[in-house]
């Protein structure tokens, strides 16, 4: 039980003194049961501390009736979370006050330890988070009714600030609760009389409601809080008393260095008492080198330094300014800022020093990390692979990285030189070619605050230009000024060299297209031209756009406009096809030329797709194959004469035609002869039946003469199917129509056509007839020969005439001129009109055909046709 | 063969040689009755006819076919074949015929054979 009594005056101690540095505070035992509260507290609360104990309800707190109900579960957890685990306890909620209000506050509480670390209990305060709220329901009974010893020592209640300066100090003391971090406030104070008077406010964290340490410092005998004898220090303990007032501690010394005030809060925060600091620790004086008892609570690294700008201040009345570790009952050195002021006395005398030592161990740490951080910074800068820079609003250069400074061989501080502003210099280091427009293009931006971005090249340090893209902006202030300038510059070098050979090989490509000979095009997905060669911008005479009229699309428009109508359709449609099913095209067909002439092309039409598979453009070959197809069509033409001209081999089958029609009427002749005769040598003649009959033969006889007329007439029309032919070929043609027949004939054909033949004008069925029919005329003359059969062909040039030979090596000809007469014949099967009509087309063509004996045997043929007046070899 | 003259029937589809023929032949003396085609003379009968001569390539019915037909009913009675076609001229079952003869014929040796023929005739019937 003493035990149990003896932890309670513990906790009340501790709690007595946080009340004495808050306010207020209260203590608990080990459970969590109060033992104390300030009583003002009490009052301010409408509580006792026996309803503090009481739970309203079985399981809940007795400080939930003043707990705002939505703040009370979480504050009761992390209670009873503190009391098991011993963790101190820091809570804001909402506190129903005794007007009946909520105010926010902050409770916290630190649990009290026994020398074997079993909590004794807990100590802690209720800090008055509500300074937002109207002066009238502060918690500030404390402060308003207390003396004010000082302009600075106590937080004034609001209604003694100034109106117009309520809202800054409240401002102020609610930063410096919110982010703790003490803030000093200027605002003026009313004085008793009512009249104001400037003052300064400081707002510490945690203590903005009131800090008053005047009943611990005041009460008179305090040993180990002031010194016996002030002496002459008394106005600097009045100093140090009121910087107290403003900072929470504060201490005094004599000339000498002696202590003769000091704050028990940085007394026990040093854990040493006046006399402590006071004590010798060597028999020098400390003016005289010696050290006194302080010298334990500074870090051994910094005494030195410490003593001896202490000394000098001493001796020389400066003030005194320092920065060192100092030693916290914890064990921790944690680094303080000591000003310190002499005192003096009407003669300027010092009569003592007074000042105060700030923790400034955060501000420390974090000006350490803001270094590192500076530093990460710079490197940042300086390693990024870009040129960072920035100008002045008027563009004087203020600052290159690392990287622009070494790139130009210069910092933004050698810029400066004379008779030249920084900004012509940092012009002058640009190409010349693009200097004047670098110039214009950044005083533009700098008069009219657009963004600045260019491409151009900037010359390094060893004379080389590269090629740069630079960019900068302006930074604003909040009046929309502009403070600086930074920018960015890239070295693109080896980009802009890579284009220009990208550009260069695009440029070659496209020249490639360009000069192939052969029409290039290319369309989107859809079928539309969006490229065509020049050779097909040409060729059509028109460019992509010009068939984009109308309704209709610039595919279908340009359709209608070059392909030739017979093929129209079969081109919309398999094109179509193409597009739709992404296979290739491939079409033969007109299309029209700008001078409207058709010519036959063919396109060809091919997919290019992406690495998905889909179609992105079509690309298309379009050949003019216009002399192709004229070659083919001839050369079918051609076939087809061959045909005819193998028709022509049945000139015999023709012939026994024409002699048949022949015949009829000469045989018609005949009978008629003969009957006439006999009517006439008939006795007596009958005259009538021969005169009748004479003029039948007459009839008889001119038709059968017609029929050779219109025979000869049948050659002859065709004169204007002619057209200029190589010899050459027609022989070679008609050599082809036999050369099977030879061949079953044990015969062959000797073909000799001199080089360089000009060309004649021919009617190619009718010359290949003459051939063909001469030629087998020629076997038909060996059928019986026992030697080699041979006829040879042979053609050559004869002045104005192309001379054609076939020999034989047959019997020959027994009457060289009658055979051309039509119906004579050597043959037993012949009709004798092959010759005739052979004649009848060679002169029909200007020519002769005649007959001769051939050496040393058989016969000769041979027919001449006029070479072309302008024809040449 | 004063007692009464020979009929010659001749069938050629070219009327200048019925014409003719039937000119020929009456100046020699003899009946000529003229057929256009087969089917003409077919039509009249055969009976009273000592002979006949009949082109070969006529439409329808032709020469060879003709003489068959004609063969069968009238064994005995003469026929010459007459052509302007000298490649049918030049056919085997032209050329075994003695009675052949290819336009435009030798009228003196038509009629020479038609004497002939018809004299043989006669001389059968009085054996």
């Amino acid at each position: 039980m003493t035990t149990a009594l003896g932890s309670a005056a513990e906790i009340l101690r501790a709690a007595k003194i946080v009340e004495g540095v808050v306010g207020n505070a209260w203590a608990t035992d080990a459970d969590g049961r109060f033992i104390y509260v300030t009583p003002d507290a009490l009052t301010f609360l409408n509580l006792t501390l026996d309803d503090l104990n009481t739970p309203p309800e079985e399981g809940s707190l007795g400080w939930k009736r003043v707990i705002h109900p939505e703040d009370y579960e979480a504050a009761a957890a992390t209670w009873r979370h503190s009391l098991r685990s011993g963790e101190p306890y820091n809570v804001e909620h909402r506190m129903l006050l005794a007007n009946g209000a909520y105010g926010w506050g902050r409770s916290t509480g630190q649990p009290l330890h026994d020398g074997l670390g079993r909590i004794l209990g807990w100590y802690g305060t209720v800090i008055d988070a509500g300074v937002s709220t109207s002066a009238d329901n502060r918690p500030s009974s404390q402060t308003t009714d207390a003396p004010v010893h000082d302009a600075a020592s106590n937080t004034p209640p609001l209604n003694l600030v100034h109106p117009h300066d309520r809202p800054a100090a409240e401002q102020a003391m609610a930063r410096a609760f919110w982010h703790g971090i003490p803030q000093i406030v200027s605002y003026r104070r009313r004085q008793a009389d009512g009249s104001y008077r400037w003052a300064e406010l400081r707002a510490e964290p945690g203590y903005a409601v009131s800090v008053d340490v005047d009943p611990m410092v005041s009460k008179p005998g305090e040993r180990w809080a002031t010194s016996d004898t002030l002496g002459e220090t008394v106005e600097a303990v009045r100093g140090a008393r009121a910087v107290e007032g403003l900072f929470g501690a504060a201490f005094a010394f004599d000339p000498s260095g002696t202590f003769t005030y000091a704050t028990p809060i940085a007394q026990t925060s040093i854990a040493l008492t006046l006399e402590d600091l006071n004590e010798p620790l060597s028999v020098n004086s400390f003016l005289d080198g010696g050290d006194l008892g302080w010298k334990r609570s500074v870090h051994p690294d910094d005494y030195e330094d410490v003593a001896a700008a202490l000394r000098r201040c001493l001796r020389t009345g400066e003030q005194f300014h320092h920065e060192w570790r100092v030693l916290r009952t914890s064990g921790q050195w944690v680094w303080h800022r000591f000003a310190v002021r002499p005192t003096h006395d009407t003669q300027g005398r010092i009569t003592g020093w007074y000042g105060v030592g700030i923790d400034i161990d955060v501000y420390k740490k974090t000006e350490a990390a803001l270094r590192e951080r500076e530093r990460e910074l710079s490197q940042l800068i300086d390693m990024v692979p870009s040129h960072l820079w920035r100008l002045s609003p008027d563009g004087e250069p203020t600052f290159f990285n690392k990287r622009m400074a070494d790139f130009l061989g210069m910092d933004a501080a050698d810029m400066a030189s004379p008779g030249m502003s920084r900004l012509d210099r940092l012009i002058a280091t640009v190409h010349p070619d693009d200097a004047a427009e670098f110039g214009n293009a950044l005083n533009r931006s700098l008069a009219s605050g657009e963004r600045f971005a260019m491409r151009y090249r900037l010359r390094r340090a060893d004379g080389v230009y590269h090629w740069m893209s630079s960019r900068a902006e302006p930074l604003r202030n909040e009046e929309d000024r502009i403070v600086q300038w930074y920018g960015l510059c890239h070295d693109i070098d080896d980009q802009v060299h890579a284009e220009d050979a990208l550009r260069e090989s695009e440029r070659s490509l496209r020249q490639l297209i360009e000069t192939l000979p052969a029409l290039i095009y290319c369309a989107a997905p859809d079928g539309k031209p969006i490229y065509r060669s020049q050779q097909l911008r040409e060729f059509l005479g028109f460019n992509l756009e010009d068939k984009d009229e109308g309704a209709r699309s610039r595919l279908v428009g340009t359709l209608d406009a070059i392909i030739h109508p017979d093929d129209l359709a079969v081109v919309k449609e398999r094109y179509g096809h193409s597009l739709e099913s992404g296979e290739p095209y491939a079409l033969q067909h007109r299309l029209r030329r700008s001078d409207g002439e058709y010519r036959w092309v063919e396109t060809r039409t091919a997919a290019m797709r992406n690495a998905e598979g889909a179609i992105v453009q079509w690309n298309g070959v379009c050949f003019d194959i216009e002399d192709q197809v004229r070659a083919q069509e001839e050369l079918r033409l051609s076939q087809e004469s061959l045909a005819r001209a193998s028709q022509a081999a049945s000139l015999a089958e023709l012939s026994a035609s024409i002699a048949h029609e022949v015949n009829q009427p000469l045989a018609a002749v005949v009978a008629n002869s003969h009957a006439c005769q006999r009517w006439l040598n008939a006795d007596p003649p009958n005259l009538e039946r021969a005169q009748k009959t004479v003029e039948r033969i007459t009839r008889d006889a001119n038709s059968a003469a017609d029929v050779v007329n219109r025979i000869r007439a049948l050659f002859r029309q065709s004169a204007e199917a002619r057209t200029g032919a190589s010899i050459t070929g027609v022989v070679a043609e008609a050599r082809e129509v036999l050369t099977e027949e030879a061949l079953r004939r044990g015969a062959r054909m000797d073909v000799a056509v001199e080089s360089g033949l000009p060309t004649v004008r021919l009617d190619r069925v009718q010359i290949q007839q003459v051939l063909v029919n001469l030629i087998r005329n020629g076997l038909d003359a060996m059928n019986s020969l026992a030697g080699p059969r041979i006829v040879s062909i042979r053609a050559r040039r004869s002045e104005e005439m192309v001379r054609i030979e076939i020999a034989d090596r047959g019997r020959g000809v027994e009457f060289p001129e009658r055979i051309f007469e039509p119906f004579f014949t050597t043959k037993g099967d012949g009709m004798g009109m092959g010759l005739a009509i052979c004649r009848s087309i060679v002169e029909s063509h200007g020519g002769r055909l005649w007959a001769e004996k051939n050496e040393p045997q058989g016969a000769k043929f041979i027919f001449t046709l006029p070479i072309e007046p302008d024809a040449t070899p | 063969m004063s007692s009464r003259r020979n009929t010659v029937a001749i069938v050629d589809d070219d009327p200048r040689l019925l014409e003719s023929l039937a000119d020929l032949l009456e100046s020699a003396g003899y009946e000529a009755r003229t057929f256009s085609s087969a089917g003409t003379l077919l039509a009249g009968g055969l009976l009273d006819l000592d002979l006949l001569i009949t082109d070969i390539g006529m439409p329808g019915t032709d020469g060879f076919e003709l003489r068959g037909m004609v063969t069968k009913e009238r064994p005995d009675l003469p026929i010459f074949l007459i052509t302007g076609r000298h490649e049918i001229a030049d056919q085997d079952r032209a050329r075994d015929h003695s009675g052949f003869f290819r336009k435009p014929f030798d009228a003196q040796q038509l009629l020479a054979a038609v004497a002939e023929a018809l004299n043989n005739q006669e001389g059968e019937d009085e054996t």
